[in-house]
């Protein structure tokens, strides 16, 4: 016999798609109308003029940190924003109080990122003295963002600082393997350049790509 | 590892976050523990069994045993 009997599992489940299912169009969206500005106001044509594929690759990746950041420094600022984005159930209003300071620091280091990532990209186009301003800007939001990390580390608890762990220990080891492959392929003349700005944003992305797994695995959605 | 924290929070009526509070840790620690998706460092699982009055075999539940050759 046929039961019309809910199940709360599959609902939940049901709904957890639908949500992420929206937030991907969301997101695609928000991507297409910031491209489409962008062209509008500024001209892809004149941003692109002369730059390498690196250099794209890291406005690029600047641009998805500016993105993250954003909707980090949203989540901490509205415990509405907070509760709506969370997918446990047993997540209530207490734990915006204890996330907050949390959300906060980490939206303003990855701002740091952010403008490292487009100091570092734009850098190489700059005339000479801008050049020495550029690396002390560069430095300084290094310092500024080490300086949030180990805020950030401090206020951690035990799970929070195994998944950074986890996440540097298996980044590393990706990054030392691939890094040496690719430092081998330069070295021995295969036509494979090894540009630092290259390394930095594989490095960046190794690490975020590995970071956001480790952090789903945890259950810490 | 599986473990019985949920059993235990839930017969006290205490919610994840007052068990985190309780335990000086996050509730994504406390959700992560009951969903066995991590398993604490040895000094919470002791805070954990003290906080119930439990031994701590009891909240985690191992079942390696030793072979005859180790006993």
């Amino acid at each position: 016999m046929m039961t019309t009997e809910q199940n709360p599992v599959g609902d939940l489940k049901k709904n957890k798609s639908v949500k992420i299912a929206l937030q991907m169009i969301v997101g695609a969206a928000f991507g297409f109308v910031s491209m489409l500005a962008l062209d509008h106001f500024i001209g892809l044509d004149r941003i692109l003029d002369g730059t390498t594929g690196v250099t794209v690759a890291t406005m690029v990746m600047a641009f998805v940190f500016g993105v993250i950041g954003l909707i980090v420094l949203v989540m901490s600022s509205s415990r509405e924003i907070f509760m709506m984005n969370q997918t446990n159930a047993n997540a209530d209003a207490a734990d915006f109080d204890d996330m907050r300071p949390l959300l906060f620091w980490s939206a303003i280091g990855i701002f740091l990122y952010t403008a490292i990532l487009i100091l570092m990209a734009l850098a190489n186009n700059v005339a000479q003295g801008s050049q020495i301003t550029s690396f002390g800007a560069i430095v300084v939001l290094m310092v500024g963002q080490s300086a949030i990390s180990w805020h950030l580390w401090n206020r951690y608890d035990e799970l929070y600082r195994d998944v950074t762990k986890q996440s540097c220990a298996a980044a590393f080891v990706i990054i030392e393997f691939g890094f040496f492959i690719w430092a081998a392929a330069a070295i021995c003349g295969l036509g494979v350049t090894f540009d630092p700005l290259a390394v930095i944003v594989a490095m960046t992305g190794i690490y975020w790509t590995v970071a956001i797994w480790f952090t789903v695995r945890r259950g810490m959605t | 590892m599986e473990n019985r924290l949920k059993d235990l929070r839930t017969d006290r009526a205490w919610s994840q976050g007052e068990l985190a509070n309780r335990l000086g840790v996050s509730r994504q620690t406390i959700n992560a523990v009951e969903t066995d998706k991590y398993d604490p460092s040895l000094p919470l699982a002791l805070r954990m069994a003290k906080l119930f009055g439990v031994p701590v075999d009891t909240i985690f539940i191992d079942h390696w045993m030793p072979s005859k050759g180790e006993e």
